[in-house]
């Protein structure tokens, strides 16, 4: 019963609110490497291939619409994740893409990775950030699952399984 | 000797009320529900103020002695004793406010709901005492004209910027602009209003006479803006490619691009200095940049995820 209100009340609540809740949240996650920055930095930039390193992602379908770089990742845990590329800059060693849709609970979700040398000599410093809100647009009460400890553990789950098999695979021979 | 006497007469004034002459700069820090307070004249923050739920709308006033705190999340206004830096109060307000402005005169503090689509009008004198215009949807920067009769919305959701008569609290019209407008800035003589566009990578300069529109190309992302004492220079953060645009008002065109912190949010002009403080969302920092010059001439270290969206700049009677 005490659901079906709750289904009833998300029923009646107007859906013209605004695009993303109004706390932007923060991930960053770091590793260090031990193999050439060049060697990470071509995994990283590899866009079409992000299976290829990290160990959620099944398959990556990379496209490409209107001069602009999209992925479609398909996780192995089921479901899909539409990226869209927004830069690789090989200067800087550093990729910058955002989601247009897909299976986290984050919105406005926009990310960059760097490949930096050192701290040892041969070595990689990999950081990756993103910028998300929480799905939920309203005021509270906010639903399970689309509130902002739901986003922020969505994304750290993505990183640090990503940045540890990285390390993994940027390693091995 | 009768000069020295009447400073050392003035100095004493200051220290038995307290008063602080100069510049001051309120930077609210999201991630860590705390406000910095920065003078401007050492660039050191002197205090550190706990405030309500990821706090993000600023507004300051150096007549009534009081820093205006909107907090998002805590559905809440602080209000800060600027001259003992102690919080006063936490009003709690029903939706969720974001942007936040004072009337020249102090006697009415705005505040936008990002949720309900409306913006509240309430009395200095007395918080209790609130007037509500409902607006277009997700309003998020807000300014008043400097004769104090115009109210300037940005509507995130609607593209459009209301211009609201503050005596009846109506819309007497609304201003199509880009995409998704989120900060407001004003000249000081009122006749040029800034919205930045911030899907459109843009900013729309209006004039608040004729309300004619034209558009400028800024960065990545775009939040926040801010003018010259002059009006002749237009900074605009750029949030995805940290750094600000120094836009030409005359020209209408970018002529420089100064490399800030990450995800640069909110920004305010500090007249007396003639600097510009941009507080950078991801480095917990606040750049200050020389306008002389456009170069960057300081960080300081403030708190988790600095935003300081509005004017949070409070210049201190003397």
């Amino acid at each position: 019963m005490k659901k079906l209100l709750a289904l009833i009340a998300l029923a009646v609540m107007p859906l013209t609110a605004a695009a993303h809740g109004p706390s932007p949240q923060k991930v960053e996650k770091t590793v260090t490497i031990k193999a050439d920055p060049a060697k990470v930095w071509a995994l990283i930039k590899d866009f079409g291939n992000m299976q290829k390193w990290h160990p959620a992602v099944a398959s990556t379908k990379l496209e490409t619409k209107d001069g602009d770089t999209y992925r479609l990742l398909t996780l192995k845990g089921g479901g899909t994740i539409y990226e869209k590329l927004r830069s690789a800059d090989d200067a800087d060693m550093k990729l910058k893409y955002e989601i247009v849709e897909g299976v986290l609970p984050v919105a406005d979700y926009n990310s960059f990775i760097t490949v930096k040398a050192g701290p040892g000599a041969g070595e990689s410093t990999v950081t990756w950030v993103g910028r998300f809100y929480r799905v939920y647009k309203l005021n509270p009460p906010i639903p399970p699952g689309q509130d902002d400890e739901s986003a922020i553990n969505a994304v750290t789950g993505v990183y640090d399984a990503g940045l540890a098999n990285l390390k993994k695979v940027a390693e091995g021979n | 000797m009768k000069s020295l006497l009447i400073i050392i007469a003035a100095l004493s004034t200051c220290i038995a009320w307290s008063c602080q002459a100069g510049s001051f700069a309120y930077i609210s820090n999201q991630g860590n529900n705390t406000v910095s307070v920065i003078d401007l004249a050492s660039n050191q923050v002197i205090a550190s103020i706990e405030v309500g739920k990821a706090p993000v709308g600023v507004a300051t006033s150096a007549a009534l002695g009081r820093t205006y705190i909107s907090n998002v999340d805590g559905q809440s206004i602080t209000v800060i004793d600027s001259q003992h830096y102690q919080v006063l109060q936490e009003l709690p307000l029903h939706g969720s406010p974001v942007g936040i402005a004072l009337s020249p005169d102090s006697k009415t503090l705005y505040v936008a709901d990002w949720f309900e689509d409306k913006v509240l009008a309430l009395d200095t004198a007395d918080l209790t005492q609130q007037r509500v215009v409902s607006v277009g949807k997700a309003p998020a920067g807000i300014i008043v004209s400097p004769d104090g009769k115009q109210l300037y919305v940005a509507n995130r959701d609607s593209n459009d910027v209301a211009i609201i008569d503050t005596a009846s609290m109506q819309i007497v019209s609304r201003i199509a602009v880009g995409e998704h407008p989120f900060g407001l800035g004003l000249s000081r003589d009122g006749k040029q209003l800034y919205a930045v566009n911030v899907y459109s990578n843009s900013v729309s300069m209006i004039d608040t006479q004729t309300l004619k529109v034209s558009t400028i190309k800024v960065g990545e992302h775009p939040y926040c803006v801010t003018v010259s004492t002059d009006g002749s220079r237009i900074y605009v953060t750029n949030t995805q490619s940290d750094n600000v645009s120094v836009i030409d008002a005359s020209q209408q065109k970018v002529i420089s691009i100064v490399p800030v912190g990450g995800y640069p949010e909110g920004i305010s002009f500090d007249h007396a200095n003639q600097r510009v403080y941009v507080a950078n969302w991801f480095d917990n920092t606040v750049s200050v940049i020389d306008a002389s010059n456009n170069k960057l001439i300081a960080t300081i270290a403030t708190d988790k995820q600095s935003r300081a969206f509005g004017q949070f700049i409070q210049e201190t009677a003397h």
